[in-house]
């Protein structure tokens, strides 16, 4: 049977693989949508609100950190920096989750689901801000 | 996410989105995906041949050319699993 522990090791090695992804010079979001999934089907069996908005918190993560540039080796200092900081605080975000589940309980659980939130917008507005950066192309060569 | 290229609603991709597009799709390629970013390509690879001109040019920022960089070889990485997945 699924234990919460359970779901605590799956954060942590989500974290884990973001930060070390980040290490090697890549954006690895890849075991958030797993970890979303038994979210999702806890919150279905239990009927448990909590456990869903954490789901769709870590979905639109995913889905946001996938805005990133992936592979981050080339890119210019400052910009390789940015993204560094929003993965470790993505990372900083998961270890409070992590930590509210197995330890401190309810209101730290929705302290941490809040600050996932922040972190959902953050990543969304910066990998936007770093797109728009790219060069305007004439509409010629894009019709 | 985006309308489909050639309907009535069509209109010029932005760089933005493009660069989202390679950058959604490499981080988690599959067939599905493939099929999402196919008709797209003509554009993005119009937008990367640009880009391949403004490389010789002195006046854009760093940021901007290591963007372009990525930019072109995200586009290099999708095309070459874009055809991958077609072979299967």
């Amino acid at each position: 049977m699924l234990e919460i522990e359970d779901i605590a090791t799956d954060i942590r090695r989500t974290r884990e693989a973001l930060l070390d992804g980040y290490k090697k010079g890549i954006v690895n979001p890849h075991h958030l949508p797993q970890i979303a999934t038994i979210f999702e089907e806890v919150g279905t069996l239990k009927e448990q609100g909590s456990y869903l908005i954490a789901a769709m918190l870590l979905n639109n993560l995913d889905a946001n950190l996938r805005k990133l540039p992936p592979d981050i080796r080339y890119l210019e200092e400052s910009l390789k920096d940015d993204v560094g900081r929003l993965v470790k605080d993505v990372a900083d975000a998961l270890r409070r989750l992590e930590h509210a589940l197995t330890v401190s309980g309810q209101p730290d659980l929705y302290a941490s689901y809040a600050n996932l939130a922040v972190r959902v917008v953050h990543t969304s507005e910066r990998a936007d801000q770093i797109s728009k950066m790219l060069p305007v192309v004439p509409p010629e060569f894009i019709e | 996410m985006h309308r489909h290229p050639g309907g009535d609603d069509d209109y010029p991709l932005y760089p933005s989105e493009a660069f989202q597009l390679l950058s959604s799709f490499l981080s988690r390629p599959g067939a599905a995906a493939a099929d999402e970013l196919r008709p797209y390509l003509p554009e993005v690879r119009a937008m990367a041949f640009y880009y391949r001109f403004m490389l010789d040019q002195s006046n854009i920022s760093p940021i901007q050319r290591s963007l372009v960089r990525q930019f072109i070889a995200q586009l290099y990485a999708a095309q070459l699993l874009i055809r991958r997945y077609k072979d299967n």
